[in-house]
């Protein structure tokens, strides 16, 4: 039986805890607030942060459920425990089980707004908020603040240019991982849904990504490994990221 | 009133975003008999190249950046038709769009507005554009093709539209250059793009290096 560190968004904390309860290794999952994918460098620098105190033999491997989420986790970097990551865009891939199937997905409907029971009962802005980018929601509050600042013309011009992008959504999905009860949220999904005109979906979530993440079969299309002395990078081709090795001594770092 | 406090208004009004004022001044400084080429240059560029000052500085946002790029369209709308009659050529031909799948819209807009407010002639394809759209905009002679992407599910659009530039013989036709909040320096090295800006001003800056001008 090995020992992973899980770092984990969340988003994904209720579909994590039920698969590590379940894994054929000890699991300890270290749970970070969702959104902070908004600003990739802080999510960035709260992972490398908290990797860093990891102390060396402690566990085997360092293993995060998050996808590259913008590029907040490229750059992560693996000093003397190897940190396993899924080769997937974001938590909707995680969510829906593989990469292949939310790509799918994303090429059929793109205008697409996700939910779940885990990033919604944490949402601090509200439940009825979408995963992912910025929220339409987030605009509310701002009308007034334009206004005063430049003038209401420029307001209106101002929301009508940000809000822009909002009108080409034109679907919201459900995803139901199967993990607690979700009717409330899901509920609310669907209102929110025909409130703003989209069609409504219900698709069933699959854990299978996070079940592969913390049993330690790590299959190369599907999970990188990067080991020690490596960082993670960006990749243009297929498997969207790869390593790099870390130009300094390794044993350097923590002198 | 003398031909430098009308540019100059002309100057302030676009800075501050007061697009009626300066559509205003503009029409002023024309009645005045105003060479058109002097307004586009010492009132509209002269703003927008200061604009983009002001962002690098970080005294402007987003919001002042559109609202500004706003007040040059309707002041350069004017200009457009007089540019034209006396032969005034645009910088080069940029055609500009979010890549096939992406749906955002916000900072390619912007770019695309600081672009023209440089000088360049600006073919807005909006969102969600297909490797075939851009291929006929440099048929049509774009000078440069600029691809944004928000999202990394989208990113690899680009290189698909690369790839079908080349393979449709045209990349020697056109220079392209990419942006957006995932796109990095190195991953534009990694699809063969030939340039990489992170913002709306530094999108000007490199299209201006990219065609020698």
């Amino acid at each position: 039986m090995k020992h992973f560190v899980a770092l984990t968004c969340e988003a994904l904390a209720r579909s994590l805890y039920a698969v590590a309860a379940a894994a054929p290794h000890t699991i300890s999952i270290r749970l970070f607030r969702q959104g902070l994918h908004n600003t990739p460098n802080t999510l960035r620098d709260t992972l490398q942060a908290e990797i860093d105190t990891i102390q060396p033999g402690t566990c085997d491997a360092i293993v995060l459920a998050y996808g590259m989420c913008g590029l907040s986790t490229v750059g992560l970097t693996a000093w003397h425990t190897p940190l396993v990551i899924p080769r997937t865009h974001d938590c909707i891939a995680i969510y829906l089980g593989s990469h292949q199937r939310y790509q799918v997905e994303f090429d059929t409907n793109p205008g697409t707004y996700w939910y779940s029971l885990d990033y919604m009962e944490r949402n601090e802005a509200g439940a009825a908020v979408a995963l992912g980018a910025a929220s339409l929601g987030a605009m509310d509050g701002v009308y007034e603040d334009y206004v005063a600042r430049y003038g209401q013309d420029n307001a209106d011009y101002l929301m009508e240019v940000m809000g822009e992008w909002g009108k080409h959504y034109n679907r919201a999905v459900y995803i139901d991982m199967g993990t607690g009860d979700g009717h409330a949220y899901e509920q609310m999904a669907r209102d929110e849904a025909a409130r703003r005109g989209w069609t409504y979906e219900r698709k069933q979530g699959d854990p299978r990504l996070l079940r592969l993440l913390v049993s330690g079969d790590w299959p190369e299309d599907e999970f990188l490994v990067v080991p020690p002395g490596n960082r993670i990078t960006q990749a243009a081709g297929d498997g969207l990221i790869q390593v790099e090795r870390v130009g300094v001594c390794v044993d350097a770092h923590h002198d | 009133m003398s031909d430098n406090v009308l540019i100059n208004q002309i100057r302030e009004a676009v800075i501050d975003g007061q697009a009626k004022v300066a559509v205003a001044k503009v029409e002023e400084a024309l009645a005045e008999g105003l060479n058109p080429e002097v307004i586009l240059h010492d009132g509209l560029i002269s703003a927008m190249t200061e604009v983009g000052q002001l962002f690098e500085d970080g005294e402007f946002f987003v919001p002042e950046m559109l609202i500004a790029a706003r007040a040059m369209k309707g002041a350069l709308e004017l200009l457009k038709p007089l540019l034209v009659d006396q032969g005034v050529e645009p910088l080069g031909k940029i055609a500009i769009g979010t890549v096939k799948g992406d749906l955002h819209d916000i900072g390619k807009s912007l770019v695309a507005m600081m672009l023209e407010g440089a000088g360049f002639e600006v073919a807005d394809l909006g969102v969600d554009v297909s490797p075939e759209k851009f291929i006929a905009e440099v048929k049509n002679g774009a000078q440069i093709v600029a691809m944004s992407a928000l999202l990394t599910t989208t990113m690899p659009n680009m290189k698909t539209t690369i790839d079908a530039i080349v393979e449709a013989g045209l990349r020697s036709q056109t220079v392209i250059m990419v942006g957006g909040a995932p796109v990095t320096q190195a991953y534009a090295e990694q699809i063969g793009a030939d340039g990489y800006a992170s913002d709306a001003s530094a999108a000007v800056r490199k299209a201006h290096e990219l065609i020698g001008q």
